[in-house]
């Protein structure tokens, strides 16, 4: 009987539930990208898994998400969302970053042509090494890029600590600092 | 019997007025006219407004307040709206005692079109309830003494109601501790609800009070029946409480799923149409096939080079393990080529429902929005 309380913030005025009126966030700020959804839709799960899950292995949590998110409304996937296998997000988010103009044919066909360059190179090197060294030639051109880009983080940061009622910046561990929201 | 008709007409052009805004009706010309067509008219029961000359060039202190409509007005109203009804279904030729508000509706958008993008300022004929804001009737009586012991504290029905709340709350405390000295108290676990229902939205809950509330006092509101809910109820407090959940329609059962087709040679197909931006689909899904996609004549392979595409039409099919099992005869027009791909995809989706269990299709809407 615990059914929490639906906000239907903006919708309520009758114009209907998908349409949003314009809403400052925070002061002083302008919204420069706008979604025709409004605030009760909710985000698409595109994991197959999740769906596959047989019923009798779920929690009752589980099984609560289940059926509230029968009552909710989702929004579409986007164009670049499947539920493939071979779809990385990291690599996706990449590719969005590298794309100039919404030339995205272009990002997309240079992302793979940067991946299978450097799986050639891995496996010319795994040709041409002795049996040992070939245990630890790694050959997934995704696994070289996570790495690559775990690599590229900082060690250190700033983080604010409180002395004295006062918060200085003072420097520790890159994991220590608070998961950007 | 013409003359009583046209000045039912006007009556009931007056009354379409006033069902916008009723500060509009308070222009010069437009009284001036009705009042000279109501005056010719005997049979109906219209109601005269008298208007007095507005003061145009001081600020008009007594229009600020909030207008407040008497009992009687309300009344008045709701007598010339179902004369206006009646008159309305001779009008379109119907029967007056089965015309519905739909009917209303569909005779006002024919007999006055508009093209006006803002739904509410088009001309609309409603039961006065819906159109007059719910007031309050006076809360005192004639000597000044307020009817309701809680008038002073500002919000007399949320304080009665949660006051009878708390005195259900309390009465079944007190039957619960009446049985365990008895002894004959068990420890039935409350039936979890599924959702199905829902509180009352602190904007639902003002409109029944017809009072303004903080959002601290809905909260607290909500907390009180949830305690209340999580007694053992008999069903006068069950009734109670219903009073203040509303249902959850599930969003899946919004969208009706065609049966399969069967064409000459005993295959079943499926149609749906998708749309997706400008761009709009109609797509063909046969049960038995080989995976090809078919396009305005066009293979898939030649119609989308991008391998985003190609994946966006795989979609639904890879998401329900039907990947080479269906094909797909479809026409697209209008969009580029991203939004023509999405609308195939919403096509193929929505026609592959019918090859599914009930339990796929909220899985798909779930993923993919096929709504």
């Amino acid at each position: 009987m615990a059914a929490p309380t639906v906000k239907v913030a903006l919708g309520w005025s009758g114009l209907g539930l998908g349409v949003r009126r314009a809403a400052l966030r925070l002061p002083g700020l302008v919204q420069v990208r706008w979604s025709r959804y409004g605030p009760e839709y909710q985000d698409p799960q595109t994991d197959k898994e999740y769906y596959r899950k047989p019923l009798a292995q779920l929690t009752e949590e589980e099984t609560y998400e289940r059926e509230l998110r029968k009552t909710q409304v989702i929004k579409a996937a986007p164009a670049t969302k499947t539920c493939s296998v071979f779809e990385d997000p990291v690599i996706s988010k990449f590719t969005n970053m590298m794309m100039k103009g919404g030339n995205k044919i272009l990002a997309r066909s240079l992302m793979t042509q940067t991946l299978e360059a450097v799986k050639r190179k891995q496996f010319e090197k795994y040709h041409a090494a002795s049996a040992e060294e070939q245990a630890t030639i790694e050959r997934n051109p995704y696994t070289i890029f996570h790495q690559a880009l775990k690599n590229c983080e900082p060690v250190i940061g700033l983080v604010p600590i409180l002395k004295g009622g006062h918060f200085y910046q003072e420097w520790s561990g890159w994991e220590s600092r608070a998961a950007h929201v | 019997m013409a003359a009583p008709c046209v000045s039912c007409g006007a009556a009931a052009s007056y009354r379409l007025f006033l069902a916008g805004r009723v500060s509009f009706a308070r222009e010069q010309g437009l009284w001036k006219a009705a009042a000279a067509g109501l005056q010719t008219g005997t049979r109906c029961q219209i109601l005269r407004l008298k208007h007095s000359p507005a003061v145009t060039t001081k600020k008009n202190v007594a229009a600020l307040r909030r207008e407040s409509y008497t009992v009687d007005f309300i009344k008045k109203q709701i007598e010339e709206f179902n004369i206006g009804k009646r008159h309305l279904a001779n009008m379109m030729g119907e029967d007056p005692e089965t015309f519905t508000q739909e009917d209303i509706d569909r005779a006002i958008t024919y007999l006055f079109p508009s093209g006006l993008f803002e739904k509410r300022a088009r001309p609309i004929m409603k039961h006065p309830e819906e159109i007059f804001p719910k007031q309050r009737a006076i809360q005192w009586g004639e000597d000044g003494r307020p009817f309701h012991f809680l008038f002073y504290t500002g919000k007399q029905s949320y304080y009665s109601l949660m006051h009878e709340a708390y005195g259900k709350v309390l009465h079944v405390e007190e039957r619960q501790d009446q049985l365990r000295a008895k002894g004959l108290f068990s420890e039935k676990p409350k039936t979890k609800d599924p959702i199905g229902s829902r509180w009352l939205i602190k904007e639902e809950l003002e409109e029944m009070l017809v009072e303004k509330l903080s959002d601290q006092d809905y909260a607290q509101f909500i907390r009180l029946l949830e305690r209340l809910s999580a007694l053992p109820c008999d069903a006068a407090e069950e009734e109670f409480v219903g009073r203040f959940r509303r249902t959850v329609t599930v969003q899946s059962k919004k969208h009706l799923i065609e049966p399969l087709q069967y064409d000459e040679q005993g295959m079943a197909f499926s149609t749906g149409r998708g749309k997706r931006k400008t761009a709009n689909a109609e797509a063909v899904v046969h049960g038995h096939g080989s995976g090809k996609i078919e396009i305005n004549g066009v293979d898939y392979l030649l119609y989308f080079p991008v391998t985003q595409d190609r994946e966006q039409l795989m979609f639904p099919f890879h998401f329900l393990d039907r990947l080479g099992k269906h094909d797909v005869t479809c026409t697209v027009s209008g969009g580029g080529r991203s939004s023509q791909a999405g609308a195939i995809r919403l096509a193929v989706a929505r026609a592959l429902c019918s090859f599914i269990t009930e339990d796929e299709v909220e899985w798909m809407r779930q993923e993919q929005t096929e709504a």
